[in-house]
């Protein structure tokens, strides 16, 4: 069975040590603006794509709020974590460009309230200022593929639905790519087609319901005393209408053109 | 004897937060951490994670922890010990609901897991020490409830990752724009739901490929890490012999070969002696009336003569259009 050792409680031993920084960081930047051991206790730090010697790269005070930037070897601004003047929290949330959680750090006893004293202002740090420990650093590397920007800037990640509409047909497959072993290895293939939609231009009524939907004239049906009969447009839509001599040879009926339509009319001669 | 990381924690409130230990005895966990899936909707300056309760069936302890984030609130962790094991036993748990089965609480993946494409909710680790002042405190079956503000993990201890990782892709199509009679014909009859989202696929993982079909270029720009595809007429596999169905098993409707149930050129009077519309007029001339029967879609015409100097012989060639 182990036997106790005693000691201080966590947050209380951080107090008087540098910690969560490393103990070679010195915690005053070169305007002479200190961070005293003790404001933060711990931190957990794990943005994505952070490199080697993360630190807190600047500190922003407004009136309102403070804002507190950490960068890395690469990026000066990796992400950043902004926090209230007014209502002291214990916790500082990082978050980085795309509002992915970047970390945490972790304050007490209102110890935050020190910045309440620092006048309004950008607080730039160097790394050998504020460096955390490497214990707090959690490697994320940005392998694979960790979201989708769009043109306007928004982000997704996590469960990504890709839904084809207005023409874009979207569907799945499985094929099988040979492999350098000979073997061959299932990959999912997402098939794009640009097939358009038929009736695109009814979506683009607004509002939507000011559309009605068209009865179309598909046949015409004659009725004569000799019966009735129906006529189908012809490949290109058309009918036409005509008199012919059949029924009698020489037939008085007359059917021309308009600009607009047919006039039709008896030949013969006018009472007037 | 000897010290070390969890012999320290033995004697202190870590790894909860000092101040919220109740009346755990602090040598019961020495070390646990906690990461949160990309499902997670858990925000490290808004949510905590704390230990609900501790219950013992017979000679196992059940710990459980849960989140109190929305997402995460009904997916507990359960940590599972022997009233005999020894000191520093660690044990990786993932999230999901819990019930009893017999006197053992089991933890299981249902379709709160399915839906986040099988992957836990968040999952952890705990390691236990000492339990024999727990024990103490349970000396049969029963359970210690705790208020969420007390035994609160601390929060350097929860990794977030929500939203930092595609977990999966799913790929679905919109409906396609159907054809819609007015309310005086008969409505088209279709064989299944329309107007909603078409699944396809989901919870697409590991390698994705994208592949051209018709009238798409797929082109990579390196300078922006970006994939674009275009519309391209021809591109791709080129033009489609037939339409492109939106899922599998989509048909025409009844009188229709097209799948949005449209009519085919030749279906439709377009024009008339060549003459197209939307408006086309019948004029009268002399000779003829022309007379029409909206309710009853119907243009009389109507070789009457009328106008005209007649014969005695007159020859009906009067007909209903």
């Amino acid at each position: 069975m182990a036997e106790e050792f005693f000691n201080s409680e966590w947050r209380k031993q951080n107090e008087t040590i540098k910690y969560p920084f490393s103990s070679k960081s010195s915690l005053v930047n070169d305007a002479g603006m200190t961070i005293f051991e003790g404001v933060f206790v711990d931190a957990s730090l794990y943005a994505i794509g952070g490199k080697d010697g993360t630190y807190i790269s600047r500190i922003e005070v407004s009136f309102q709020t403070v804002t507190i930037w950490i960068g890395d070897s690469e990026e000066k601004f990796r992400a950043s974590g902004t926090f209230s003047l007014v209502s002291m929290p214990e916790e500082v949330a990082l978050l980085d460009a795309f509002d992915r959680p970047a970390g945490v750090l972790v304050s007490a006893d209102a110890r935050l309230n020190i910045f309440q004293s620092w006048a309004v202002g950008a607080y730039d740090f160097k790394s050998s200022q504020t460096e955390f420990a490497a214990t707090v650093c959690i490697p994320t590397p940005e392998v694979g593929v960790r979201g989708f920007i769009l043109e306007d800037g928004s982000f997704f990640a996590a469960d990504v639905w890709l839904i084809g509409e207005d023409g874009v047909v979207l569907t799945t497959d499985v094929v099988m790519v040979p492999q350098r072993s000979g073997e061959s290895k299932p990959y999912n293939v997402i098939r794009v087609d640009i097939v358009g939609d038929p009736l695109f231009r009814r979506r683009l009524c607004v509002p939507v319901d000011l559309f009605e939907s068209p009865n179309f004239i598909k046949q015409i049906r004659v009725i004569h005393t000799g019966g009735e009969f129906f006529c189908s447009p012809d490949e290109f839509g058309n009918i036409n209408l005509s008199t012919s001599n059949q029924g009698t040879p020489n037939n008085p009926l007359r059917i021309r053109n308009t600009g607009n339509g047919v006039v039709i009319e008896m030949a013969g001669k006018s009472q007037i | 004897m000897y010290y070390g990381w969890f012999n320290e924690n033995t004697n202190r409130a870590y790894p909860f937060v000092k101040g919220t230990t109740a009346n755990l005895p602090k040598e019961a966990i020495v070390d646990c951490g906690f990461v949160v899936g990309v499902l997670g909707d858990y925000e490290a300056d808004v949510h905590d994670v704390h230990l609900e309760s501790i219950t013992r069936t017979g000679s196992n302890l059940f710990f459980q922890f849960i989140a109190n984030s929305s997402t995460l609130f009904n997916r507990p962790i359960l940590f599972t010990r022997a009233i005999t094991d020894e000191d520093y036993v660690t044990e990786y748990i993932d999230s999901g609901p819990i019930t009893l089965i017999g006197d053992t609480l089991t933890q299981t993946f249902t379709q709160i897991e399915e839906a986040a494409c099988g992957e836990a909710a968040w999952y952890g680790f705990l390691t236990t020490g000492r339990l024999a002042s727990l024990l103490t405190l349970l000396p049969g079956n029963g359970t210690l409830n705790f208020e969420p503000d007390e035994l609160i993990v601390e929060p350097a201890l929860v990794q977030n990752l929500t939203n930092s990782l595609i977990s999966s892709l799913n790929v679905a199509n919109s409906d396609r724009l159907r054809v819609t009679t007015s309310d005086d014909c008969t409505q088209i009859e279709w064989p299944f739901e329309t107007g909603g989202i078409f699944v396809d696929a989901r919870c697409l993982e590991g390698s994705v490929a994208f592949r051209p079909g018709f009238n798409v270029e797929i082109s990579i720009d390196t300078t922006n890490n970006a994939l674009l595809f275009s519309a391209v007429p021809g591109g791709g596999e080129g033009q489609p012999c037939t339409q492109v169905p939106i899922f599998e098993g989509e048909e025409p409707p009844e009188d229709s070969l097209f799948l949005e149930g449209g009519v085919a050129c030749n279906e439709v009077l377009r024009s008339i002696n060549g003459q197209g519309g939307p408006r086309f007029s019948f004029f009268p001339g002399t000779g003829v009336t022309i007379i029409s029967v909206p309710e009853s879609n119907t243009v009389v015409v109507d070789a009457d003569l009328s106008g005209l100097v007649v014969c005695d012989t007159i020859t009906d060639i009067t007909e209903t259009v």
